[in-house]
């Protein structure tokens, strides 16, 4: 977002109508903050009230600078106090997203897109933060209906990516006793190719992937192996044209992880080899190029070449994200034939994420490496 | 808004792969916004001040 939105001349207009905030959910600093305002994913935006020190309006997820003008009407909107009774309902249910509490808000943002007017200029965030919190919540079903009612209304928007990856990605999870798997997963696959199709150039970057990633899961789950190859390849295609339209070093390095996962996902892992080492000249300061080539080289059976990135990655690795590195390195460490570098290293990636902050501990992931320190010669 | 798990490979990569992640680190004050960096008090503060509201990016850098 730096790199290609906050950077954008067209918001320097909107300079004094905010206080701007940046939070790095890394920083054992921030815990405090994560602890008080619900971050599920990253980015996260949130516009907050700062009297009641209250969240109005929360946002997951990339946004193009035209979306990102809206988000800021809308959270300017929010905390105005709107009047009208699709506002009003709007902005409690921005308020109860902003909490957390996704099944409230769900159940608000229904409402207020049942009320919207024809033509009601936030009908397509209302309808993606819906996705999101039905998601959330489980429902799955509810999730991939709403998605395909709203698609045809949303069909020549920004939005149209999102809804449709985020309602083929919901038809997937329903369980295949359910009767109504089969035809959401038909109607929201043929909305998701009608964009791919369409190549629209005012979709954010990451819903575009994410609407590969998902073709590409549902490839996976009807064992088409050679339709999951054709999106993958059609996905790495997409990813290394925005990178060559980069105008600076750091708007190219922002599609490095998206097309490490897409060349990994094709069994090309080598192909990532040269655009993580010119970002690793690029951002020395950066241990993102040499983790990710860590990861790359050991799964192409270089563990010496996986060993001295994992060390300039650790050198400079803070965070939660240190730990990923870790277990990683245990990894490389197995398969160099070194059992107990390989423990030594799990056993500091367990130290670490147990001495992580509130906010930024996770059991689920203490529980996982207890789990492979067992199992651990 | 993108929420999609990602596939096996991007999770393993990134933890919680949601959107693409945002500049490198070294490149974050080159923005056009003043936007103050892990300082939620100060930009409390200073919204109180002014009478605005705040805008938050909670970012990571991988």
């Amino acid at each position: 977002m730096q790199a290609f939105v906050f950077t954008d001349k067209a918001l320097a207009r909107r300079a004094g109508q905010f206080v701007w905030l940046s939070i790095d959910t890394e920083k054992a600093s921030n815990a405090s903050f994560t602890r008080k305002f619900p971050v599920e994913g990253l980015p996260t935006f949130f516009i907050l009230d700062a009297a009641t020190e209250t969240a109005t309006l929360r946002w997951l997820g990339g946004a193009t600078v035209p979306q990102m003008q809206k988000l800021l009407d809308d959270g300017l909107r929010t905390v105005s106090h709107p009047k009208g009774s699709v506002e009003q309902t709007l902005a409690r249910a921005d308020r109860l997203f902003g909490e957390g509490k996704n099944a409230e808000a769900a159940k608000a943002y229904r409402e207020a897109l049942a009320a919207a007017p024809a033509g009601w200029p936030r009908y397509g965030r209302s309808l993606e933060s819906l996705l999101y919190t039905l998601d959330a919540t489980k429902d799955r079903e509810g999730c991939a209906v709403a998605a395909r009612d709203a698609f045809s209304r949303l069909k020549n928007t920004p939005s149209a990516a999102n809804v449709a990856a985020s309602g083929l990605s919901c038809a997937l999870g329903i369980p295949p006793e359910n009767p109504a798997r089969r035809a959401l997963v038909e109607a929201l696959r043929a909305d998701a190719l009608s964009v791919v199709a369409a190549r629209r150039r005012d979709v954010a970057a990451d819903d575009m992937s994410s609407l590969y990633q998902t073709l590409e899961q549902d490839r996976e789950e009807a064992k088409d192996l050679e339709g999951r190859r054709r999106v993958l390849d059609q996905h790495a295609a997409f990813l290394e044209e925005r990178a060559r339209a980069a105008r600076t070093p750091s708007e190219r390095a922002v599609f490095d992880s998206h097309r490490v996962g897409a060349y990994m996902d094709l069994g090309q892992p080598e192909r990532a080899v040269p655009m993580l080492e010119q970002s690793e000249k690029d951002f020395p300061g950066d241990y993102n190029p040499p983790a990710r080539l860590a990861v790359i080289w050991n799964v192409m059976k270089k563990p010496d070449e996986a060993a001295a990135a994992s060390d300039r990655a650790l050198e400079k690795a803070y965070g939660p994200r240190r730990i990923g590195i870790l277990r990683v390195r245990s990894d490389i460490e197995r398969a160099r034939g070194d059992a107990a570098a390989s423990r030594r290293y799990l056993e500091e990636a367990l130290r670490a994420a147990e001495g992580l902050p509130e906010g930024q501990r996770s059991d689920r992931m203490i529980a996982s490496l207890k789990k492979k320190l067992e199992s651990s010669p | 808004m993108s929420f999609f798990k990602g596939s096996p490979a991007a999770y393993f990569l990134s933890g919680v792969l949601l959107a693409l992640p945002g500049a490198p680190a070294a490149q974050r004050t080159a923005g056009g916004l003043p936007f103050i960096e892990d300082d939620y008090s100060r930009a409390v503060a200073a919204a109180k001040a002014r009478h605005l509201p705040i805008f938050v990016e909670a970012w990571a850098p991988w």
